[in-house]
């Protein structure tokens, strides 16, 4: 009978241009989208330099930002107020103050520090570009003892370093973000319109007057589009491995098996929408309003959840994609096996688990 | 008929939708290998007590009992034993024939050798073996609907359960619908159905009568009466009747329309084919076909929501291919579905449909005043158009559509699915508006409508089968009934 079903659907679907245009076209235009225009890589950073020692080493400092490839710079200032103007007017968003002292302190072995004053409006940008800079003065560090040997040691502060994504790829954590967000968006969109789309035109009354029961019923859509969502998960995994070249450095079987369960998950959220609507229109509306929109807010996919306030990182938890945006992250980036992250597979079992038999029950063979 | 035993117990059944009652009270029973008639104005509750028996909405109050079997404790053992046909298109639009007929046969369990014997015994039977690759949406109305009752026969359930399956299929697929009913039936299984049609009503064992959600009556259809819709008109309210509300306007001086050549193709798909066609100033034109023939799409070429793919349209003295936005202030124009603001008031929709036609406020206050007297709604300018019975909603869109007295009125399937007796109610109306000059254009499937339109034009798939008065189209075909006309053109037509 599932197979009946299933077959239906399935038929349904190869036969309605439009169904497979946003279960195939629209992720990979979003991918695509996402790929290029949401970069948050800085590279050009233009550069005011406020040197008040005048030295060699201070040049040597300065070549080293030059020297790096990501910084530009533009005006040399002569005094603190023009440090002031120059970022007040977006001329630069970066200063680097050179104390007058500089030289004299590397010199006698002492420590000292640059100040580094930069455009933090977008806050994003303002943490790689202090990152950056952080790790052009640490290379200028060790580049100093190297000249000057351990007499020399203790100069120049030593910051946070970067890992994971040491060259600060920011489509590299974009695309696994964007898995989380993409199998969220779509199928329960599709799931939530192909059962409500049934109540619209009547067909379900019909489905009602027949032996099926709302399992099976319920077992049927959540197959046919949980293939659906897999295979798109698998365009978004090989476009994102071979056209971005995302290094992936964990297991493809574990992140598969994930997925699966991520994909139920969304799919059974399609399923309880289908159940609580009437008309195709609320269905979309409120698939997209519980689906798209939290996945992309409070999923760490663009903005870090540790950075949220108290409350507001406890809602997060209300959301499947967070889960799964960090495991996506782990296995991708960091490589590391199931015993990382057991707890978010876990809570995703349950959610799905909870959502389908929520919606199987919801579902009853009534008209009314 | 041999008196069985009682297949279906309905016990003081009562529904309530949120405050109203859609029904009250009904104790009924119908017996083994009846044909079973349920008739009544539109939301008596005619739905509401089929889908109560068929198990998938649950009584307020009272039981219902299918073949032993209670409708809520026992659900699950009723639905897998009948066979229910609702109002809408029920098939999966995208499967082909034999697809549905597969998915329907599947989700009954049936097993694959007997499937295919009874799978050819109904596409013999329906007529649909030439379909077999068609999908089901792009059907004619009347196959769709002899396919659906195709697919409900599949697991050959002893009761059938059909809501109005004739409504808007063309004459001859209503007499092979019937003729598979007949026969189903006499294989000893029994049949419940609505309708709006009082020849099959009459054709039916037993009828009952709902109004209001009560069972005013239930017996055979010869206790009834010679004219059941005299019968049942007589039960109804007479404060849902028409009043005569004069309409002064002044004669049209260029209420006609002419066409020449017009065709309408939707991708490889033609619509309408009309050779010539010529409606006078204060004519009643009917234009009649059952679903799919092509009504809709010709009245909206004339109003210019469509622009023709070929042809020479001409509405009001304006060619439609020039100038279509010079037509719209001379002409009404009413469509199937309501056009009114169902979240609006009364009121509010007349005032905003007069606004939208550039009525001066002194003007818009007659004609307001007008309108409500015409709907019969005067008094009730503050109700929500929502909350209006469908006849009452369709005689207040009428008014809005003439609220700028314009010189053709388009009228498209007015009528459809409303009552016999509001359907007649409603014809007085058109009738009074034709006889102050204004030209009416009117479409619909009930073919007995057009015993009031001067001329009427036969349609299907697209072209004009017949056109002449009601009185010369039966004459010349020796009958006294314009569907028997229908039929024998239909038959004769390649």
């Amino acid at each position: 009978m599932i197979y009946q079903l299933v077959k239906k659907e399935a038929r349904e679907i190869l036969r309605d241009p439009v169904i497979l245009g946003v279960a195939i076209v629209l992720p990979v235009i979003m991918l695509f989208l996402f790929g290029y225009a949401i970069s948050l890589d800085v590279d050009d950073v233009s550069m005011a330099v406020y040197d008040q020692d005048r030295s060699q080493e201070s040049a040597r400092l300065i070549d080293a930002f030059v020297g790096s490839g990501y910084f530009t710079i533009e005006h040399y200032l002569d005094s603190p107020g023009q440090v002031d103007r120059v970022l007040d007017k977006g001329e630069a968003s970066i200063v680097l103050a050179v104390p007058p002292d500089f030289s004299r302190d590397v010199n006698l072995g002492k420590r000292t520090e640059v100040q580094v004053i930069i455009d933090g409006s977008f806050s994003a940008t303002a943490l790689i570009v202090s990152n950056y800079a952080a790790s052009v003065v640490n290379r200028y560090t060790e580049d100093l003892l190297e000249r000057r040997g351990e007499a020399a040691a203790g100069t120049v502060g030593i910051n946070p370093r970067v890992w994971y994504n040491p060259p600060l790829r920011s489509v590299n954590y974009i695309v696994p973000g964007l898995f989380a967000v993409l199998l969220m968006a779509f199928p329960p969109l599709l799931t939530a319109l192909s059962i409500v789309r049934e109540k619209e035109r009547g067909t379900i009354e019909q489905i009602y007057v027949s032996p099926v029961s709302p399992p099976a019923f319920i077992v049927g859509k959540v197959i046919t589009y949980g293939v659906i969502a897999f295979f798109e998960m698998l365009l978004i995994l090989v476009i994102g491995t071979l056209w971005f070249r995302i290094p992936f450095k964990g297991s493809v079987p574990l992140l598969i098996g994930i997925s699966l369960i991520y994909v139920l998950t969304t799919v059974s959220i399609g399923l309880f929408v289908s159940t609580i609507t009437r008309t195709q229109f609320q269905a979309m509306f409120l698939s997209l309003i519980v689906t798209l929109m939290p996945s992309f807010l409070f999923s760490g996919f663009l903005f870090p959840i540790a950075t949220m306030p108290y409350m507001l990182q406890l809602y997060t938890y209300v959301f499947p994609a967070r889960y799964f945006n960090d495991i996506s992250r782990d296995i991708f980036l960091k490589g590391v096996g199931l015993e990382y992250f057991i707890g978010n597979a876990v809570l995703l079992i349950i959610y799905g688990g909870a959502l389908f038999i929520a919606a199987s029950l919801k579902f009853k063979k009534k008209v009314a | 008929m041999l008196p069985g035993e009682a297949v279906i117990k309905i016990k003081v059944l009562s529904r309530r939708f949120k405050r109203t009652w859609a029904l009250r009270g009904i104790d009924l029973e119908v017996l083994k290998g009846e044909v079973f008639g349920i008739v009544g104005p539109d939301g008596s509750g005619k739905t509401t007590l089929m889908q109560s028996i068929c198990a998938i909405l649950d009584p307020t109050s009272g039981t219902v009992l299918v073949q032993g079997f209670d409708s809520v404790s026992g659900a699950k053992e009723i639905t897998s034993m009948i066979g229910y046909m609702s109002q809408a298109f029920s098939l999966y639009g995208d499967l082909t024939v034999e697809e549905n007929l597969e998915f329907f046969g599947g989700i009954r369990g049936i097993r694959a050798e007997v499937f295919e014997k009874r799978k050819d015994e109904l596409l013999e039977f329906s007529g649909l073996k030439p379909f077999l690759k068609r999908r089901s949406s792009q059907l004619s109305g009347g196959m769709q609907k002899k396919l659906a009752l195709s697919c409900n026969l599949m697991h050959e359930p002893d009761l059938l359960v059909l809501d109005e399956p004739t409504l808007g299929i063309d004459p001859l697929s209503r007499r092979h619908l019937w003729r598979m009913l007949k026969e189903y039936n006499s294989r000893g299984k029994t049949i419940i159905l609505s309708t709006s049609y009082m020849d099959e009503a009459k054709r039916c064992g037993r009828l009952a009568f709902l109004l209001n959600g009560e069972l005013v009556a239930c017996d055979r259809p010869e206790a009834f009466g010679e004219d059941l819709e005299e019968v049942f008109a007589s039960r109804i309210k007479k404060a849902d009747w028409v009043r005569a509300v004069p309409f002064d306007r002044k004669p049209a001086e260029a209420g006609f329309v002419r066409i020449r050549g017009l065709k309408k193709t939707f991708g490889g798909f033609t619509a309408v084919d009309l050779q010539e066609l010529t409606v006078e100033s204060g004519e009643i034109f009917g234009l009649l076909g059952p679903n799919g023939s092509g009504k809709t799409t010709t009245i909206k070429v004339l109003c210019g929501l469509l622009s023709p793919t070929e042809g020479e349209v001409e509405v009001a003295g304006v060619d439609m291919a020039k100038s279509p936005e010079m037509v719209r202030g001379r002409i009404g124009y009413m469509s199937q579905r309501f056009s009114l603001y169902l979240d609006l008031t009364v009121k509010e929709n007349i005032d905003f449909f007069g606004r939208v036609y550039g009525l001066s406020p002194g003007l818009l206050d007659e004609r307001r005043r007008w309108v409500l007297d015409l709907s019969g709604l005067t008094g009730f300018e503050d109700v929500l158009t929502g909350e209006l019975s469908g006849a009452v909603r369709q005689r207040l869109a009428l008014g809005c559509s003439l609220l700028h007295h314009p010189d053709i009125l388009f009228l498209d399937e007015p009528t459809s699915g409303i009552d016999p007796v509001s359907r007649r109610a409603f014809w007085e109306i058109i009738r009074l508006i034709a006889a102050s000059g204004t030209t009416v254009f009117v479409t619909t499937h009930y073919i007995s409508e057009a015993e009031n339109c001067t001329r009427v034009a036969l349609l299907h798939q697209g072209r004009i089968l017949a056109l002449d008065s009601p009185g010369a189209l039966k004459s010349r075909h020796g009958t006294d009934s314009l569907e028997d006309v229908f039929i024998s053109v239909m038959e004769g037509a390649p």
